[in-house]
């Protein structure tokens, strides 16, 4: 039997709106599953309801292959962290942490030595180990963060619910921590659920990616492909940093050579979208997907090149983001070569269009 | 609107230094950002601009004139807050209009000046509705359109993207910098975070422990920081600092680690100088700017390493590299990903461009204001 964590399609509305829309997700043994979306998409909803604190109105919840739907929180064995924290305001850093694991409804408790080697532990994970004894009104948020976090690594549940566990942390410890908590929980033998509306952090951080809209799964795959291959327009424009560039425009077929066209630009599509486009039964009408990474500078009146009017010109040190006008859109352009641009000015833009993604214009979703 | 000049300004809480000795200028259309961590005296040094706090010592000047001791009205600055501080009863256009309500403007007076900072706001559409149906996004466009339009000296923003959503701080930040660009203002600009202030400012001033550390043009920072602050302060991931010491080999100058080694170009030889031998250094490498090479390839730096751990970034993949045996670990960012998985051997380049050297004892750049390609 899988000791996995297996949700088959769950609902849950909250006054007639579906928070959670007919969710299938399956997560391994040691495996990470990143749900991802904006807000109001369902992340947090999902972590409720495997964690008992909120109740499906259909579908099934198991983790290890035992039926989990309608049992309360403390009978599920999870450990869950509260994007809120909850942390005790009277006890320390310390007692927070160990309060679970001293729960007198747990079975097999450990030892206070014990306990506390469980917490020097987390602790110098989280690189908290000098605050142990301090009151939770004497942390910042990102402190309080690290201690929430702390005690659900303390514990060694049957599935670990992260709901944005370190969202309030800087770039530097967010980096550092994706690492270690990743480490860790690949070698713990229960699943991981990590909610976050951050889109690069559920591709670093995840074997799995599942992304979110409005309580529906868009897509569920392996981080790689969610970023190369999104299943449809709204994944394309969540995933990244930035976004997917979406152009509205129509195919051009000739002989033996396939654009992608529209009042402003047209580009030669790769051979392999052809032969892609051949099989499918698509439209002419569709939304061109390609990466800011995709787009480069050209020499003013270069073939295959367009004009664009600079909106803004972001240089961000290793890379600039420039965004500009593109007929009726706007494009995005991560350039790793700093130039001189100012608002207004007009560049030429290069399409490399090996790694576009072809999405139908009628229902959005990837060719 | 006016230019900001701040000389040698300096502001105690009893025996806590906020800032010391802080001289910057601010000139007229510009947009500055402070920019440093919680307790940098960045706030401190905004609320003094704006009057709210008194000055201890030193000047704060707009154009000519001297302002330490008028008060916040007499200053003729906006201020927009992280939390909107919008009149929750009131309509879009009655918050944009409330400045010169209180002044008693006539009607339609009123309605010249506001429709086209409404227009330009994008807020045309929403003016009739009550602000806290907006987006986060949109309570701010309002907060700035009723600093906009008492037509201030100075606008002063205070982490004005701090309670909004990603997408829409993304878009905001955008916003801001074309309203600022488009309409001339003077703005000065509080916060933490390093990419709100690239994206919208001209200038930014990095702070800590209530000193400047530097004041540059973004990319300027990026390419030339002055010390370890800056250096560490700005990048993502932060630059690898990886303490060395010069040394004279028969093969010419090296600049070693522990259990590795680089020989630097003439330029940045020249640079450090004779003075750097015998003295702790640290050497400051980007890691979007490390090569990786096929392990023992001829380079200037011969540096071998391990794949410890592979992170992928959907456009890059950040590693960290143990560079000698388990002593150094550095983290490399590569837009390949080939080769590259865990516990794979392979070579790095660091090269010139790519180097920074800091005194150690200082923690002063040696290699501040070289030309780099």
């Amino acid at each position: 039997m899988r000791a996995g964590l297996d949700l088959e399609r769950v609902d849950k509305a909250f006054g007639g709106v579906k928070a959670v829309d007919g969710l299938s997700l399956d997560i391994g043994p040691g495996e990470i599953v990143a749900v991802t979306g904006p807000s109001g998409a369902g992340k947090t909803t999902c972590c409720r309801l495997v964690a008992g604190l909120e109740f499906a109105e259909a579908g099934t919840i198991s983790i290890a292959g035992r039926d989990i739907t309608g049992l309360p929180p403390q009978q599920r064995d999870v450990a869950m962290m509260f994007e809120s924290f909850a942390l005790f305001p009277l006890m320390n850093v310390a007692d927070n942490i160990a309060f679970p694991l001293r729960a007198p409804t747990r079975a097999g408790r450990a030892d206070e030595a014990a306990i506390g080697r469980r917490i020097d532990e987390v602790l110098a994970l989280t690189e908290m180990s000098a605050l142990r004894e301090r009151m939770p009104h004497e942390l910042s948020g990102g402190q309080k963060q690290r201690v929430a976090l702390c005690r659900a690594l303390a514990l060694e549940p049957a599935a670990y619910l992260m709901d944005e566990p370190i969202s309030h942390l800087d770039a530097k410890l967010r980096h550092k921590l994706r690492a270690a908590l990743r480490r860790r929980l690949v070698a713990a033998p229960a699943p991981t659920l990590w909610c976050t509306p951050d889109s690069m952090e559920a591709l670093s951080v995840a074997d799995r990616v599942a992304v979110l809209v409005d309580g529906r799964l868009q897509q569920f795959d392996r981080p790689e492909q969610v970023f190369a291959r999104p299943a449809n327009t709204g994944v394309a424009r969540l995933v990244g940093d930035p976004g997917m560039n979406l152009l509205p425009g129509a195919l051009v077929r000739d002989r033996d050579s396939l654009r992608f066209r529209n009042a402003a630009v047209s580009v030669a599509l790769p051979d392999e979208t052809r032969r892609r486009l051949e099989a499918s039964s698509t439209g002419d009408d569709v939304v061109l997907g390609i990466r800011a990474t995709d787009l480069e500078i050209a020499e003013p009146g270069a073939d295959d090149a367009c004009e664009v009017e600079v909106y803004a010109y972001e240089p961000f040190g290793k890379y600039a983001i420039l965004t500009a006008r593109l007929g009726e859109d706007t494009i995005k352009a991560k350039l790793f070569h700093a130039i001189h641009a100012d608002m207004g000015d007009v560049l030429s833009i290069r399409f490399r269009s090996a790694n576009a993604v072809v999405f139908d214009g009628a229902t959005s979703n990837a060719i | 609107m006016a230019s900001v000049t701040l000389s040698n300004v300096s502001k105690y809480y009893g025996p806590v230094c906020a800032t010391r000795d802080l001289s910057f200028r601010c000139d007229d259309g510009q947009m500055l950002a402070l920019l440093g961590p919680s307790g940098c005296g960045k706030t401190s040094t905004l609320k003094m601009i704006a009057g709210i706090e008194d000055i201890d010592a030193g000047e704060i000047y707009f154009d000519e004139d001297l302002v330490n001791g008028l008060s916040p009205g007499a200053r003729n600055i906006a201020m927009v807050f992280e939390d909107y501080a919008l009149y929750p009863n009131m309509s879009v256009s009655e918050n944009v209009a409330f400045p010169l309500k209180l002044r008693k403007w006539p009607e339609r007076d009123i309605r010249k000046r506001i429709d086209p900072i409404l227009e330009l706001l994008d807020l045309q559409d929403q003016k009739d509705s009550n602000v806290r149906r907006l987006s986060g996004g949109a309570q701010q466009r309002v907060s700035i359109g009723r600093a906009l339009v008492r037509e201030p000296e100075l606008i002063v923003f205070d982490e004005p993207l701090s309670h909004l959503d990603a997408d829409q701080k993304v878009q905001l930040r955008g916003e801001i910098r074309r309203l600022q660009k488009a309409t001339g203002l003077t703005g000065i600009l509080v916060t933490h975070d390093q990419t709100e202030a690239v994206a919208m400012a001209d200038l930014v001033a990095v702070m800590n422990h209530g000193e400047l550390q530097q004041i540059d043009e973004p990319q300027v920072l990026y390419e030339h920081p002055a010390n370890l602050f800056v250096a560490n302060f700005i990048g993502e991931p932060p630059m690898n600092l990886l303490p060395v010491r010069l040394e004279e080999t028969g093969s010419g100058q090296r600049l070693t680690g522990a259990g590795w080694s680089l020989a630097p170009g003439p330029e940045i030889a020249r640079r450090i100088g004779d003075a750097a031998q015998d003295r702790d250094l640290i050497l400051g490498v980007r890691p979007e700017l490390i090569d990786v090479v096929e392990p023992g390839a001829q380079s200037a730096s011969d540096i071998r390493g391990t794949v410890v751990w592979h992170e992928y970034r959907g456009d890059a993949h950040v590693l960290t590299v143990d560079i000698a045996d388990g002593a150094t670990e550095i983290i490399v960012e590569s837009r390949q990903a080939a080769g590259l998985d865990r516990g794979a051997a392979i070579g790095l380049a660091f090269p010139d461009p790519a180097l920074n050297v800091f005194d150690a004892a200082d923690g002063r750049n040696l290699l501040a204001g070289m030309p780099r390609p």
